[in-house]
This record gives structure tokens, C-alpha cells and sequence, in this order.
């Protein structure tokens, strides 16, 4: 790890008062459990780093105004374990739930896990110079991209995005409230996400001096489910991910939202799948035609093209748990 | 002469490891956790390229950078380098991170030359050749017994079919490494994460060209080798000459990553096997072609002679060929149970698709081809194995309930997608002891027992072993015995390799504790006014049965006075053997829909003739199996064509199984003391895979041809099956 | 508790002499916390008023099992080297050193973490707990005592990582089910593979009265 100036500021504008404006030279650090791999690997070699634990008012998770505010700040494990997220975003709950063990959970914030970095394994290895790090070609595209994306919409990085909450908060419809040195601004988080193909550019949109302060979910009364295939139960990544909201209005879903994770660089909102769900009753059979649409359209690479039938089945059972029906897949 | 005692107090009970609490609270001292006063850390700058000639090196910068000590050049400016993470050269400065930061100091430049690191690559490269010497590809062995080609038109039935496992990292938890100090007189003290504490004393002292007796080994504990850890390793060689050139004590222990790509590999094997029964469940002809990488080593993949396993003096008509596949990683190294894991996949798989081929119960198929006994081979493994093999599928398969559960491939019950299905396999270890292993015991006249010994503790619980040994000789309990390990000066012992550690060593402990017995005895004789014949050692006392008279063991000894007893002893023969038989079952569920493995349960019974310490023995079977399960669901090396570099030298897609992963193991030990002591460490490890993967095949009625069954493999296969209608 | 008298780091080198002999001293204070503002001595100037430390090495003060210990480090160390290479308290492990297989377990404030994806500055001021702290005066503590009982190790060098991420299970529910113990375990990686005694154990705990207490 390259060392580094560490500072300690204690409010949200001191922070952002620290941070460059490009990338590269600053980092904030949260959790740490993404920023210090990434430096370990010296694939982040920051001069400066700003660290949050200090920084008052990024925690905790509050009702107001019809909505569900959760500070950046605050841990995973806490999201985890909250009662009302439990009741009203079971999906958030799971996802947050399912992310690492234990020890990630009391350490990784919301924020992190919205502004980590891909695990490309190209990416990851210092001494493979990718399109990601400035490099001209995308060594996944070619390689081995057996947990790449199978849906990439015509960029030239392949990777997908690694959070699990993210397609779960936009199908809740969340919005991120972000802070820059010229003030605050709300992001939709279904807005948060970029596909990243160069050295100066990140998995979201965020200017390289902004910092995410809250994120706040609506309360809609939304079903919601999030459904991961795993290889491994104990601490895995997905490998694919679907995450889905509606509302059940006399027995038909409205407002349906299906979101995937792990397929694309970012999390994909699968309008299709939602549009033929509009208005039906969720059934294995609509679940079915569900999943087929969200996975209709993929290009998988030389190496996935499992994961598009894991798209259907993640999707089809999503629904099927959001809409409180039996757990068929479970004996 | 020694012999075990017929009537076992302690032996074969089930003793709680004695060094448990130092462990489990973090006590104990690994090789990773010795700090020395002014101790420096070393680190190694490694090639990153796969195959390339190392065309100019400079330090000046490294030099000057903060805190750096001292340099030792591995490889000259010139040299071809024939994997990524070779070692240039290695260096000691004040902290570990300023050591990080002048390695990184360092210039160099390299001529990158084309690599190979798949076997698929290579097998498709014919012409290139790599790796020097003899090429990338080689045909290591060919052989042919009866008539295949005869035997094969016979057969009533034939099935062939490609099965394979990619090349797994050994992924010891405490990486590879070592602490070195010399004292102001020469002498050289290491305490080095090793499997081999004399072999390491001895081979530094050659490769420093310093007296045998000037070096010291020193291994207390050591955080998993598994066949890996025989040598000092060009880490521990560096560590020991950065020591020498600063005068300071000089820690090396290799970061995660240099630990997967450098630090041992098993080889991966892969074959095209066809198999031929008849009607009544003989099998009449095998045939194998096979293939396997070593990276740099020079032989790989299965154990050629015993082709077709188990089943090798069973089966009349066997042919097999196989080849190497040498590619620009680094050399492998021996692995738990070297080549046997991949023989009895490349057996037991064939077999069940064989069984299934003849509408018959896999289990009854081995039953009517189990390797012969031939008479007059008494205890040998040749002379029990037929009955034992019998007896042991008997048990597993009661306690795997195998007649309720076993069905048809592909015809289990199912619940929505996730499908059932159970399978088994057998297989066979050596695990005889060896001599050359010192055991010293010496008994004061405070009645304390102390045993010393060079051996070492892989995790198996030798410590224990030896003091159940002694405790069982002498009347005492195991934690009476003070037990030293782990350090050279001790005496002669031999590597944990092959299994023979226990084997070994526990004779060896049975004779030195018999003679100090005997010593005791002689010199307590006159003390105690009894004759000599007339005294013996019971539990926790000594007796005079002539005269009806005892005395506790403190107040015997006490008589010693200012005397010492000592017994030494080394192994002799007649108290262990080799050849050890042993059979799995497993269960899994698939998610037909995920292609999700989840194994539930796996029942492992295995024999290693006289237990010395049953709660061991069941350890080791278990660490066996999951070692087994993780390769057959989960973990594989995997090699980038396009930059010759390893994509996982990590615990993240280097996948293990957790806790919540894990299937019920239940492990049934067969109890034959009269065969003498045999090694367990590497037999249970050997048919889990293979179970498993006939469990796979039992539950989809097709073959996942290919280890680890991850999703991707096991939907191809049904997709597979599914176009085949 | 230090454990000095149970160092095996060979004949007459007790811990105090590694830390004397690596320009390390361990004091004991009264305060037990060390704030940010007592660091600022050694700070530099900083914008937007921001105290800043490093790059160089700055002082480094921290509660562990109870003690407080000082070392100075750059701020790049981990809590995980912090302790094994500054202060050394090795029961918590290096393996893959990069938060995925657990051998690094600690408690902070009561909550199981990883301690190499931590800085050691982060630490500061907060309770530090590894294996070490259960046992005290030659009692184990019920958790650790349950793997020797049921040996639940082999070689042991992600023992008191489990051991660790267990006894917080426990601590957080003590009536926790195996299956609730199995799940605050998914984070930590044995490769001797003792996961089945260690299930002994912890049915075994589950049972117990007081729950592993």
C-alpha cells in the first residue's frame, strides 16, 4: 500500500472540502473493506484520505416525510438487522444481509457498497494494464468472463456492478442525497450508476469531490423481494442477482419494477419484464414469461452464457417471493 | 521387544488435543507470529510474466529507500523465467511496509517470450515449446495388460466418457515462510512453517554451506502443509542470507498471493476412459488416455501404475497411456495423497456410468469387482482388502441408508427443481511408518514425564499421539506427559509425507516409553525391596504383585532420588503396517433450475489399523472430506490465457467452503489393532470427489464430466442431456 | 491481559524485549482512550482546518484486551499488522489479508471485524478484543473450551478467528441456534476443514445453560 496523509475531518463539508477534483489522488474511506484491498493491490494510490468515521450526522436510519432516510454512514449490518426495513424492504434486508459475513457487515457502509469497485479480476491485478486503468483493451472481453456481463450494452469494459443494494434501492425508487462543493443535489438512484471504460471515470456518477450523505426510500407499501443465485451460501458474490417491487392492487401488480445485478456494468432495470407484468397476477406462469423477458436480449460472452438462464429463474422467483407465494426451490 | 498392549486404557479413546487451548486462544506460536528483537521483514520481487528473460535489474533506488537493510539477488540479469511470480530477487528493510515500498523500487525490464498456461492451450500448441527441456507436451508412461481390444467386443456393454479436475492450490492458511537469526558464533536459528523440521535444518545448511550442526529448526506449530511445506523454499534460503548479510534476525513470509502462485499446486488430470461390463457385473476392460499438468514440474496427473485404482488386479484387460502437460506456472507439489484423487476419479466416475449403462446398483457393481485377495498375504492391504472393502460398504452404506435412498440416475425424488441424488467410491492409502525417527523420554524423581522429538505438528495432533503413547506405557494420563516437539535438535525424524507420521512416531514412542519403563523398574527394584519381575505399572501406580504392595507414581519416583531415567526408542517393525481401504458416500441436491451443488451429507468409513487416538482419527477423515468436497464443488485454479497470469491468487474466487456450505459428515473409524498403526492423514481426502461427483450423475441421470460442478457445468450438462432428448 | 509469561518466542526474549528491541514501548495509562486531539501534536497543518496525519509515522494508541498499548506507525498499517508486527499480539491471523477468510477476526466494541481491512488510526479510541482475551488465569472461556472439547482445530490457524466470530455470536444472542451461529460464521474459512466438530461445538454451546455464557 502507497502511503498517504490520513485526515479525520468531522463534518460532511470538511470532507468534501478535502477532495480533489479529479480522480486518483483523494479517497474517502468508510468501511475500508473495498479502499483497502483496492490500495493493498495499488489499484487505488491515493495521496490523501479522508476519513468519515469521524463525520457527524452520516449515520442512522429515520423516518420522515413518507419516507425512509438511512445516513451513508451507516453500517450494513444495521440495514441488515433494522426492524422496519425488515417489515417494509424485506428485499433491502436480505440483500444487505447476504453481502459478505458478519465482519464485512459491521464494517461496510451504504455508501460503500454504492461507490465500490468492480471485481474484475483484470481489473484487480496490478499488472494487467485494462481499458479500466488507462489501457487500451478489455482483457475480460477475451478472457475468462465467467462472472462478467451478459448484457454490455455496447461498452467496451465488461464488467458488472458489484453492489447488491443498488438494484434493490432502485426498484424501491430511493434517490441518494449527495454533497459537492457547491452544495447538495438528489440523484435517482436508478440514475447513480455509469458504465465505467477509462481510468478517469467510476462506477457511478459522482464528481470525484462529492459525497454521498443519505439515501431515502420512499414508503409506498411496494412488495419487494431480492433474489441471488449463489454458488457458495457463506460468503460468495451472486451470480446473478434480480430485484423486484410492485404493488399489489386487488390481486394485480402495478408500478412493477424488475432490477438485475451482476449482469451488466451497471444495475439493469429490465423495463420489458416489468411492462408484461403490468397489471396481471403473479404466478408461476407470469413469473415464467417475467423472467424470459428480463434475460431476452442478452449477449452473453464466451464464458456466460449461463448467466442468462440464471436471469430467469432469479427473476421468476423474486416475484414470486415478493408476491408471498411458496418457495418452491426450497425443500 | 515392544508390542502393543492387548487391553487399551488410553489408546483408542478419544483425547482432546493437548495443545487445544494455546490454539484456540491464539497463544500458540506459529512460525508467522515469531517476532525477534530487531527483527527486519523481507520481501521478494517476483516476474510478473509468465515466460520472458530478464533482461536488466536495478537496485540503486531500492537501496536508498527508507529503512532497507539489505539485498539478496535470486536471479542474473540474462536468465529465462518460466512462470509469473519466479523470484528476482528479495530484500530486508526495518518495517514491512517499506520493504513493500523498495521492492517496488527495483528496475527491471524483460524480454516477454509467449507463454502457455492451460492445458487446453498447450494440447492445441503441439509445436510450441515454452517451457525448455522436453517441451510442453510429453507422453510420461503407456501400458497394456490382456486383450482390451477382445475384452471390449465381449463386453455387453461399453460406456465412454471424458472426466476431469483442474489444478487446485494447496492454500495453506499460514503462507510459506520462515524467521532466521544467527547468533554471534555462526549458528543459525529458523523457525519455519515446515512439514520436515530436520529436512529444512539440513537442506539450509547446504544451500548456506555452513556445518549440518549449526543449523536449528525450529516448528511449534504450523498452520497447514498438506505436502507442501518438505523444503526452506527460495523464500526461506533468502530469508536466512538477508539474516547473514545484516546481522539482524530477517522474517519472510509470503503474502497470499505468492502463496497460490508459487507455493504448491496439485496437477490437474483429465482423460478420455471407456469401460466394459458384462450382463452379471464384470467388469472386463478398461481403457485410458490421459493427460495432466504439473506447471513447471515434470510428472502429473494420475497415479499411472495403479490405473484403474483400486480395481487394478480386478479388471483383466486394462490399456492406458498418459501425458504431460508441462505449462509456465509453477511446479506442482505433492498434494495430500499424491495422484490418488485423480485415479479415483478417472475409475470411480467410468464405473458408475458403466452401472448405469447395465441398469445395475452401483454399489453391487463394486461389490463383484473388488481387487482379489490373494492367499498367504495375512494383514497386508493385499491379504484384507477383499473382505474389508466388502465390510466397509456394508457399514457406509447402512449408515448412508444407500438401499432406501439409492435409485436409478436421473429417477430420484424430486421437489420442484432440486433433485436427490447419492453416490460412492472407494479408495486405498499407505501410510506405513518409517525408521529414523528419535524419540527421547525422560522420567524425574518428581514423577514429570517429558518426551522430545524432532517431529512436527501439521494439525494432525501429534503432540497428543506421542503422549497417548507414553501415558498408555507408563500408567499415566496424556496431559502427564510434558511433550517437545518441533525442533531439530531433538534428533533424527522423518517429514510428514505419505502419511507416516503417526506411524512412525508411535512405535518409535512405544519403544522409548517401554525402555524407560524397564529402567524405571530396574532401578526402582531395589528401592522399593521388591524384585524386578515382580513390579508393573498400573494405572497411575506401580505394584509389587507379590508382595501385594503399590506405590503411587509420584511417591515410586521420588525414589530416584538425583537419578533420571531415559528410554529412547525408534520405530522398529511388527507394530505398523501400510495399505489402508476406506469408502464414501455422498448425498447432494441439485437446483436443476440454479445448476446449484449443495452436498447434505457424507459418510466416511475408513480403517487405519490401531487408533491411537480416535478423536484424531475422526478429525482427520472429516478435514479429509471437506478437503475432498471443496475440489468437487467449488475450487479450481484459474489461468488467463492472454497474460499467463493466475486470475484467483486470492480466498474470494479461489472459492473454499464455509461453514454453511458444508454437508453432515459422519465418519464411522473401523477399529483393527491388530494390524498395527497406519496413517489416516491422506486416505479419507482421496474418494470424496468422486462421490460426489457420482452423486451429481445419481441425481441428473448425466454426467458433469468436469470438477468443480459449478452452475455453468452442471446447465450445460442438463442442457445437454436435454437435446439429447 | 499480556500473557508475558506465556511467550514462546524462545529462551529469555519476553515480549517487552521485542518491543524494546523495535523502538516500541507498551504503557499502561489510566486514560484507556486516546483522542484524536492527543495526536494532534504531531499533525499538520491541514485545509479546511482539518487535522492531518502522516505520512509519516504517527503515534498510535490502543485499547486491546483491556490494556492500553502505544506504538507509532504510518498511517497506512492496518489494525491487523498494528498489532501483530507493532505490538505484538498475534493470536489474530494474516492469511488472505484482504477481508474475505476471517483468520483476522477481532472484536471492536463488541463487534466482530476484519482487522486487515482497518486501519490501526481508525481504531483509536475503541475496544480492541482478539482470542487472546479468553482466557483468563488458565480458564477458558466457554467457546474456545467447547473447540478443544469437541476438537474443533487442526492446525489451528484459523481457529482463533472462528473462536472469535463465535464468542460474538453468542454475545449479541445467547440463545442464538446452531444455525444462527452457522450464519455469523459465514465469514471465516478453515481449510483443514473442521467444520464438522465444529458443529459438535456449537450444538454442544447451544445447549448449554446460559447459552455459551
Amino acid at each position: 500500500m502507497k502511503n498517504f496523509t490520513y485526515y479525520r475531518p468531522t463534518t460532511p463539508e470538511q470532507a468534501v472540502g478535502l477532495l480533489d477534483s479529479q480522480w486518483g489522488t483523494t479517497e474517502l474511506l468508510g468501511g475500508g473493506t473495498d479502499l483497502l484491498d483496492l490500495q493493498k493491490e495499488y489499484i487505488a494510490q491515493p495521496d490523501k484520505v479522508i476519513s468519515l468515521g469521524a463525520v457527524k450526522g452520516l449515520t442512522g436510519i429515520k423516518t420522515e416525510g413518507g419516507r425512509v432516510v438511512i445516513g451513508a454512514g451507516t453500517k450494513l449490518a444495521e440495514i441488515a438487522e433494522h426492524t422496519e426495513i425488515r417489515k417494509a424492504f424485506p428485499a433491502l434486508a436480505e440483500a444487505a444481509g447476504l453481502i459478505g459475513g458478519p465482519q464485512i457487515r459491521n464494517m461496510g457502509t451504504l455508501g460503500g457498497n454504492l461507490c465500490q469497485r468492480n471485481r474484475c479480476w483484470y481489473f484487480r491485478d496490478e499488472h494487467v494494464h485494462c481499458l479500466l486503468k488507462g489501457g487500451k483493451k478489455c482483457y475480460a472481453t477475451d478472457g475468462d468472463n465467467r462472472y462478467h456481463a451478459v448484457f454490455t450494452q455496447g461498452h467496451p469494459c465488461v464488467i458488472v456492478n458489484p453492489s447488491t443494494l443498488a438494484p434493490v434501492l432502485i426498484a424501491l425508487g430511493a434517490v441518494a442525497e449527495v454533497l459537492g462543493p457547491k452544495g447538495k443535489r438528489t440523484i435517482e438512484l436508478a440514475k447513480f450508476f455509469h458504465a465505467p471504460s477509462k481510468a478517469s471515470e467510476r462506477e457511478h456518477v459522482l464528481a470525484p469531490n462529492e459525497l454521498v450523505l443519505a439515501v431515502s426510500i420512499p414508503s409506498q407499501g411496494l412488495k419487494n423481494a431480492s433474489y441471488e443465485v449463489r454458488h457458495k451460501q457463506s460468503y460468495d458474490w451472486p451470480l446473478v442477482q434480480a430485484a423486484v417491487a410492485f404493488n399489489l392492487d386487488g390481486g394485480k401488480a402495478r408500478d412493477v419494477k424488475v432490477v438485475l445485478g451482476h449482469v451488466a456494468p451497471t444495475p439493469l432495470v429490465a423495463d420489458a419484464a416489468a411492462k408484461g407484468l403490468e397489471g396481471q397476477t403473479i404466478t408461476e406462469g407470469t413469473a415464467v414469461e417475467a423472467g424470459v423477458a428480463a434475460a431476452r436480449g442478452a449477449k452473453p460472452l464466451s464464458h456466460n452464457a449461463y448467466k442468462v438462464k440464471l436471469i430467469e429463474v432469479a427473476v421468476k422467483r423474486a416475484l414470486l417471493t415478493a408476491a408471498g407465494q411458496k418457495k418452491y426451490w426450497e425443500v | 521387544m515392544a508390542t502393543w498392549p492387548k487391553e487399551r486404557r488410553v489408546l483408542s479413546t478419544k483425547v482432546p488435543r493437548l495443545d487445544g487451548p494455546d490454539k484456540a486462544t491464539g497463544r500458540a506460536k506459529y512460525t508467522y507470529d515469531i517476532n525477534r528483537p530487531g527483527m527486519l521483514h523481507a520481501k521478494i520481487l517476483r516476474c510478473p510474466h509468465a515466460h520472458a528473460i530478464l533482461k536488466s535489474l536495478d537496485t540503486s533506488a531500492a537501496e536508498k529507500m527508507p529503512g532497507v537493510a539489505a539485498i539478496h539477488l535470486i536471479t542474473k540479469p540474462g536468465t529465462e523465467l518460466f512462470f509469473a511470480g519466479t523470484e528476482i530477487l528479495a530484500l530486508a528493510a526495518d518495517t514491512e511496509e517499506h520493504a513493500l515500498d523498495a521492492i517496488r523500487a527495483v528496475k527491471t525490464t524483460y524480454d516477454v517470450l509467449p507463454h502457455l498456461v492451460r492445458e487446453e492451450d498447450a494440447l492445441n500448441n503441439r509445436s510450441a515449446n515454452t517451457v525448455g527441456g522436453k517441451g510442453n507436451v510429453f507422453q510420461s508412461n503407456q501400458d497394456a495388460t490382456g486383450n482390451v481390444d477382445d475384452a471390449f467386443a465381449k463386453a455387453d456393454k461399453v460406456v465412454e466418457g471424458t472426466y476431469g479436475i483442474p489444478v487446485i492450490a494447496h492454500q495453506c492458511l499460514e503462507a510459506h515462510g520462515l524467521v532466521a537469526e544467527w547468533s554471534k558464533d555462526g549458528d543459525l536459528t529458523v523457525w519455519c512453517s515446515t512439514q520436515a523440521t530436520t529436512g529444512v535444518a539440513g537442506q539450509l545448511a547446504t544451500a548456506l554451506k555452513v556445518p549440518a550442526n549449526k543449523v536449528r529448526c525450529i516448528t511449534h506449530y504450523m498452520g497447514g502443509g498438506f505436502g507442501s511445506k518438505f523444503q526452506p523454499g527460495v523464500e526461506g534460503i533468502a530469508a536466512a542470507e538477508l539474516a547473514r548479510k545484516t546481522g539482524k534476525p530477517v522474517k519472510l513470509m509470503l503474502d497470499r498471493d505468492e502463496e497460490v502462485t508459487t507455493a504448491g499446486t496439485r496437477p490437474s488430470a483429465y482423460g478420455r476412459v471407456k469401460i466394459g461390463g458384462t450382463k452379471d457385473g464384470k467388469i472386463i476392460a478398461f481403457e485410458a488416455h490421459c493427460y495432466g499438468s504439473p506447471g513447471m514440474g515434470t510428472s502429473a496427473g494420475v497415479r499411472f501404475n495403479e490405473l484403474p485404482y483400486v480395481y487394478s488386479d480386478a479388471i483383466p484387460n486394462i490399456r492406458k497411456d498418459n501425458l504431460v502437460v508441462r505449462l509456465n506456472c509453477a511446479p506442482q507439489r505433492a498434494w495430500r495423497a499424491p495422484g490418488h484423487p485423480q485415479s479415483c476419479i478417472m475409475t470411480e466416475w467410468p464405473i458408475d456410468d458403466l452401472a448405469a449403462a447395465l441398469n445395475m446398483d452401483p454399489m453391487q457393481l463394486r461389490l463383484k469387482n473388488l481387487p482379489p485377495s490373494p492367499p498367504g498375504a495375512g494383514n497386508t492391504w493385499q491379504g484384507v482388502r477383499e473382505k474389508l472393502y466388502a465390510e466397509e460398504i456394508k457399514i457406509a452404506a447402512r449408515l448412508a441408508e444407500w438401499d432406501k435412498k439409492w435409485h436409478p440416475p436421473g429417477k430420484g425424488p424430486t421437489k420442484g427443481p432440486i433433485k436427490h441424488g447419492i453416490g460412492m467410491a472407494l479408495h486405498t492409502w499407505g501410510g506405513a511408518g518409517r525408521a529414523n525417527n528419535d524419540i527421547t523420554i525422560t522420567i524425574s524423581s518428581d514423577g514429570s514425564v517429558l518426551l522430545e522429538s524432532s517431529t512436527q505438528d501439521l494439525g494432525t495432533g501429534e503432540r497428543t499421539v506421542l503422549a497417548i503413547v507414553a501415558a498408555e506405557v507408563l500408567g499415566l494420563e496424556p496431559r502427564d506427559i510434558t511433550v517437545r516437539i518441533g525442533e531439530s535438535q531433538y534428533g533424527r525424524s522423518t517429514g510428514s509425507g505419505g502419511s507416516t507420521t503417526t506411524p512412525g512416531t508411535a512405535p518409535a514412542a512405544l519403544n522409548a516409553a517401554t525402555a524407560a519403563r524397564d529402567a524405571l523398574l530396574d532401578k526402582l527394584a531395589p528401592r522399593l525391596n521388591a524384585q524386578k519381575e515382580n513390579l508393573a505399572i498400573a494405572p497411575g501406580k506401580i505394584v509389587d504383585r507379590a508382595n501385594k504392595k503399590e506405590w503411587a507414581w509420584k511417591e515410586a519416583c521420588a525414589r530416584l532420588g538425583m537419578d533420571v531415567i531415559v528410554g529412547k526408542g525408534d520405530w522398529t517393525p511388527g507394530l505398523s503396517s501400510g495399505g489402508v481401504c476406506g469408502v464414501q458416500i455422498a448425498e447432494v441436491q441439485v437446483d436443476t433450475e440454479t445448476g446449484v451443488v449443495r452436498c447434505t451429507r457424507i459418510v466416511a468409513v475408513q480403517d487405519c489399523g490401531l487408533m491411537i487416538n480416535k478423536q484424531g482419527c475422526e478429525s482427520q477423515v472429516a478435514g479429509g472430506v471437506t478437503m475432498g468436497l471443496n475440489p468437487a464443488l467449488w475450487e479450481e485454479r484459474i489461468m488467463d490465457s492472454q497474460t499467463g497470469r493466475q486470475l484467483n491468487p486470492d480466498m474470494e474466487f479461489y472459492k473454499l467452503a464455509g461453514i454453511k456450505d458444508m454437508p453432515e459428515i459422519i465418519v464411522h473409524m473401523m477399529d483393527m489393532p491388530e494390524r498395527g498403526v497406519i496413517g489416516i492423514g491422506e486416505p479419507p481426502t482421496i474418494s470424496t470427489t468422486a462421490a460426489i461427483g457420482n452423486a451429481v450423475f445419481n441425481a441428473l441421470g448425466v454426467r458433469v464430466p468436469y470438477a468443480p460442478f459449478t452452475p455453468d457445468r452442471v446447465l450445460a450438462a442438463l442442457a445437454q442431456k436435454g437435446g439429447k432428448g | 491481559m499480556h500473557n508475558d509469561h506465556h511467550n514462546k518466542n524462545g529462551p529469555g526474549l519476553s515480549r517487552r524485549d521485542f518491543l524494546k528491541g523495535s523502538g516500541v514501548t507498551a504503557a499502561a495509562t489510566a486514560l484507556g482512550q486516546a483522542s484524536v486531539a492527543a495526536l494532534a501534536e504531531q499533525t499538520q497543518a491541514a485545509p479546511a482546518g482539518v487535522p492531518a496525519m502522516g505520512p509519516g509515522p504517527v503515534k498510535l494508541q490502543l485499547t486491546v484486551n483491556g490494556a492500553t498499548m502505544t506504538t507509532t506507525v504510518e498511517p497506512r498499517v492496518t489494525l491487523l499488522d498494528a498489532l501483530r508486527n507493532y505490538l505484538d499480539v498475534t493470536g489474530c491471523k494474516r492469511v488472505c489479508d484482504r477481508g474475505t477468510c476471517g483468520a483476522c477476526t477481532v472484536l471492536l466494541d463488541g463487534k466482530p471485524i476484519y482487522a486487515c481491512t482497518l486501519l490501526a488510526l481508525e481504531a483509536q479510541g475503541r475496544e480492541v478484543k482478539t482470542a487472546e482475551a479468553l482466557v483468563s488465569g488458565g480458564k477458558l472461556d466457554p467457546v474456545p473450551a467447547a473447540f478443544v472439547r469437541y476438537d474443533a482445530q487442526q492446525c489451528g490457524f484459523c481457529t482463533p478467528g472462528f473462536v472469535v466470530a463465535m464468542r460474538a455470536a453468542f454475545d449479541k444472542n445467547p440463545n442464538a441456534t446452531p444455525a444462527e451461529i452457522e450464519e455469523a460464521l459465514a465469514g471465516n474459512i478453515c481449510r483443514c476443514g473442521t467444520y464438522q466438530q465444529m458443529r459438535d461445538a456449537i450444538v454442544a454451546l447451544c445447549q448449554k445453560q446460559g447459552k455459551g455464557g
